[in-house]
């Protein structure tokens, strides 16, 4: 359906409803559910160089409409996605994005050097991350570090880059510009949000690392006010919104706000189809509303300067 | 396959101290439900729940798929007031069961409280497959009013030996200790499922004999499907989830040292 076509750069989509990463594995893990061919893009979870091992259990607690998780960006490294994922993802009939995260500026550049060799579409940089030389402050959190991110993968790859920062990121509109001089071709508007639980047995906080990420529901409007906010430092700059979004009203609520595309996570978990009920839902929408969902974005805007 | 589905409920009764056995009707499915795999449960109810719950299967005859709970927190309770004919949203199959048996085997079963649901599954699923089949089930609970009533074949093919530790306020030893003597030659195979020290502690017993042994964990979840690694645990094979690679694992696999439990 034309109507559910959306641009990210030089990137056309067949609509905007792309899993978050690590709500969606590599993928394979989905296909006795849906097609996943279906969706708007294709999202690894995170790869990182060498394997990551994790944090140590407990890793999530459930809230009363979202999911605190300490996992810890686990997964098998380069090399083991390169061998077991990519013969797959590559073949897949939709465009393929590669999630990377690192724990220094260079790991950045040297994923994204080695992915630019592949047939892949798109490398969204995960920033949210900690810097392990800066003491664990988050790219994102860090002007100077995040500029070195953006500007050295761009210099390694002509592929879409996506940066994917944190919904607590200060100064949020500056680094979103710092992020279009970069020369980005998107911004993903965000991730979990810190939060801590406390197990009342042992008085004590309850996960290894005290802070843990909190998403779903909970944090949608959250989400949404910072795509407002972004779209309105850049709105040149394609925008994915990310963040508690869960059926195709949130996502036509965050096409209004001004994203071009979305990410659907934590609801993955608990309802594995939900990305092709929200694609029927939005396909519903644009027949009966007589509109197409790219004419829909930053609309919302509109009013307020009106 | 994994699939999506609704089941309703046909009945939901206390068959112990918290614990509950629930029927469901989830219609005619295709392929089957192996012993060992779960489901994962929507709990609606007055308790405001975000993930399901991940509960062993206990008894699977299409259409009516059974499983045994006990209330530990939200949304077990929530389960436990759950009505004939309400509706709970449904994943199953999930997980890797346990290894199938061969014809005229001898299998031990050791379970430990709740643990006992898998078990009867695969009493009740292999029994009826291959009825050359010998059962020997250790069933322990720490206190007597901890026991449940469990249905089992009848005449049972094996024997069953129920330890309870505590007794008028008298510690009798565990599960491990009234199965300390017995020789263990001909069994071929054994399975447990139960608390992590239950396991860990019969894990050691059988490993110092050769003896093979699974074990199914349990964990926190929220997918279910090996997606989120909120349950991954590191064995000696590296990281695997407990919902997709297990909850059944080869014990020898397994570093105790590092299994967490609540």
């Amino acid at each position: 359906m034309d109507d559910l076509k959306v641009q990210i750069g030089s990137m056309s989509l067949k609509n905007p409803i792309i899993p978050a990463s690590g709500t969606f594995g590599f993928g394979k893990e989905f296909m006795d559910f849906i097609n996943i061919e279906k969706l708007g893009a294709v999202l690894t979870k995170s790869i990182t160089l060498q394997e990551r091992l994790g944090n140590p259990q407990p890793r999530l607690y459930e809230t009363s409409s979202g999911l605190l998780n300490s996992i810890g960006l686990e997964n098998k490294g380069f090399e083991y996605f390169d061998s077991t994922i990519y013969p797959f993802l590559s073949n897949l009939n939709t465009s393929r994005w590669v999630s990377i995260a690192g724990s220094s500026i260079e790991e950045y550049w040297e994923l994204a050097e080695r992915l630019e060799l592949k047939t892949i579409d798109a490398i969204e940089v995960n920033v949210s991350c900690p810097n392990v030389k800066s003491g664990g402050v988050q790219f994102c959190q860090n002007q100077e570090m995040l500029k070195s991110v953006v500007s050295g993968v761009r210099k390694r790859t002509k592929k879409t880059i996506l940066i994917k920062i944190s919904l607590e990121t200060q100064s949020i509109q500056q680094a979103a510009k710092l992020i279009q001089d970069e020369g980005a071709d998107g911004i993903c508007v965000g991730n979990t949000i810190k939060g801590i639980a406390i197990n009342i047995k042992t008085k004590k906080p309850l996960f290894a690392n005290i802070y843990a990420g909190l998403s779903g529901p909970a944090i949608k409007p959250i989400a949404l006010r910072a795509v407002w906010d972004v779209y309105k430092a850049v709105p040149e700059l394609p925008i994915i919104g990310c963040g508690g979004i869960s059926t195709w009203i949130d996502v036509i609520e965050f096409l209004l706000g001004g994203a071009s595309a979305v990410e659907i996570g934590t609801i993955n978990l608990i309802r594995p189809q939900s990305m092709i009920h929200i694609l029927e839902g939005l396909e519903a929408y644009c027949l009966e509303q007589k509109t197409a969902l790219r004419s829909l974005i930053g609309l919302a805007h509109q009013r307020e300067d009106a | 396959m994994k699939m999506e589905i609704q089941g309703f409920v046909e009945d939901n009764v206390p068959i112990g101290k918290d614990v509950f056995k629930c029927t469901l009707d989830i219609g005619f499915i295709p392929g089957d439900i192996l012993p060992g795999q779960f489901i994962q449960i929507s709990c609606p109810g007055k308790n405001l729940t975000f993930l399901r719950r991940p509960l062993s299967v206990s008894g699977f005859i299409p259409p009516i798929l059974t499983v045994l709970y006990k209330v530990v927190g939200y949304g077990t309770q929530n389960l436990s007031e759950l009505k004939k004919g309400q509706k709970v949203d449904l994943i199953l199959p999930l997980g890797r069961g346990f290894s199938k048996p061969a014809p005229h085997q001898e299998v031990l079963l050791f379970g430990g409280g709740i643990g006992i649901a898998p078990l009867l599954y695969y009493i009740d699923y292999y029994h009826t497959i291959m009825p050359s089949l010998t059962f020997n089930l250790y069933y322990g609970v720490s206190r007597e009013d901890e026991k449940i009533e469990i249905t089992l074949p009848d005449p049972f093919p094996g024997n069953i030996v129920y330890h309870i530790d505590w007794r008028e306020g008298q510690y009798n030893g565990n599960l491990l200790d009234c199965f300390q003597t017995v020789p263990t030659e001909s069994f071929d195979l054994s399975i447990a499922c139960g608390p992590i020290s239950m396991m860990k502690a019969f894990s050691n017993h059988m490993q110092e004999r050769n003896l093979p042994l699974e074990v199914s964990l349990e964990s926190r979840m929220a997918c279910g499907f090996g997606v989120c690694l909120g349950c991954s645990i590191q064995t000696f094979d590296g990281s695997k989830t407990v919902c997709a690679d297990g909850p059944v694992f080869d014990s020898n696999q397994i570093d105790w040292t590092k299994v967490w439990t609540t």
